[in-house]
């Protein structure tokens, strides 16, 4: 839903909480993994994930075949309590989309991959 | 089209994201949060229950859109109700997306879940009525009236009175499914007991193993809601009133404690 604006002038009942901003820091590092999905750098990858998600990890990396996706974008974000999930999707010329899910979570001041899902092929936002 | 359609169907934009209830439980025990939603003493209590209640308002209109597609050969006034209930829900979600600008969330800052639409995979209409309108819409008045008083509490009249029109509105829906779940089965007692069956297990799926208490038993927390702090439930409540005005016997809410 869009933000309604400045609403300082506005008559009526006024918001009692602020939105709470995604940070910018999980922005970062989900361009930093956008960057090692496409280029192949699986290593790299699954040092981000915890324990528990890196055969998951591994498998998202594996699926991905490197040097053929020239463009990525963040499709949707959402969050459980300080976990993030993020939908995002590396394109190139004449290959098909690669759409997948992760879920971060802060640890001290990076954030690390506690899920990995590869969504492509599936239908709307779903994932099992 | 497709009758009953799976989960996996449900349509939603590109820029949404729907999870299933076991990734949201693992989300939750990952932060060592209780697995189920989020409770009152949590910093995000507010804005997490509206989203969710707004989703599910999503949803029960969807629910009741394919009801009454779903079983074409149901009686006149039994559509005639769904449709009005597809009406009903989609102003709840008008609403509800209000309200989540109005504590300064937004439609799609939380993940959404499949829960609700899980209780729709049942072919017969009489247990689609018993499942969505007395097992979810009755969760609905617990969750609604535990609302309502919290807004009491921090003296939102803005809160307190949206839930509260809402409210009315799912007491009507809880007593259209008690009234089809009866005369939907009327002269087949197994079916009347299919239809019981399909509610019971929809009631055990949301009785937060046991977590639920009644207002009188509910420990008291301070919980902190925007500016304002306020003693509060620590626990789901089960809003008997409201459930005795849908149509439920006392027995059956004993049994949700």
């Amino acid at each position: 839903m869009p933000d309604m604006g400045y609403r300082d002038n506005v008559m009526g009942p006024q918001p009692i909480g602020k939105r709470k901003p995604i940070p910018e820091t999980l922005m970062q590092a989900v361009a930093q993994i956008l960057d090692l999905l496409a280029d192949g750098k699986s290593s790299e990858l699954i040092a981000m994930s915890v324990d528990t998600a890196k055969d998951e990890t591994a498998k998202l990396s594996s699926a991905v075949k490197p040097g053929i996706y020239s463009d990525k974008r963040v499709a949707a974000t959402a969050r459980t309590n300080e976990h993030y999930w993020i939908k995002a999707e590396l394109t190139g010329a004449e290959v098909k989309p690669f759409l997948f899910q992760l879920r971060l979570g802060p640890a001290h001041d990076h954030w690390v991959i506690w899920q990995a899902t590869n969504l492509s092929d599936s239908r709307s936002a779903w994932t099992r | 089209m497709e009758k009953c359609i799976p989960v996996d169907k449900l349509a939603r934009p590109e820029n949404h994201i729907l999870i299933s209830l076991d990734r949201l439980r693992q989300a939750r025990t990952d932060q060592g949060l209780a697995p189920f939603n989020a409770m009152p003493h949590e910093e995000d209590f507010l804005g997490a229950r509206l989203h969710g209640i707004c989703v599910g308002e999503l949803q029960a209109m969807e629910a009741a859109g394919r009801t009454l597609f779903d079983f074409p050969d149901a009686p006149w006034e039994f559509q005639l109700d769904m449709a009005r209930q597809v009406w009903d829900e989609s102003r709840h979600a008008e609403i509800y997306m209000k309200l989540l600008e109005y504590v300064g969330s937004y439609l799609g800052e939380f993940s959404e879940t499949e829960v609700l639409w899980s209780c729709t995979q049942v072919d017969d209409p009489a247990c689609r009525v018993a499942g969505i309108n007395r097992g979810l819409e009755g969760l609905a008045c617990d969750v609604f009236e535990q609302l309502i008083r919290l807004a009491q509490k921090m003296g939102d009249p803005i809160i307190e009175r949206s839930v509260d029109y809402v409210l009315a509105d799912e007491i009507t829906h809880v007593r259209m499914g008690s009234k089809w779940m009866r005369k939907l089965t009327e002269g087949d007692p197994e079916r009347l007991a299919k239809a019981q069956m399909f509610q019971d297990n929809i009631d055990n799926l949301f009785n937060f193993q046991g977590g639920r208490t009644t207002q009188e038993d509910a420990r008291q927390i301070d919980l902190k809601v925007g500016s304002k702090e306020v003693a509060f439930d620590a626990s789901l409540t089960i809003a008997k009133d409201a459930r005795l005005l849908a149509g439920f016997t006392q027995e059956e809410i004993d049994r949700m404690v």
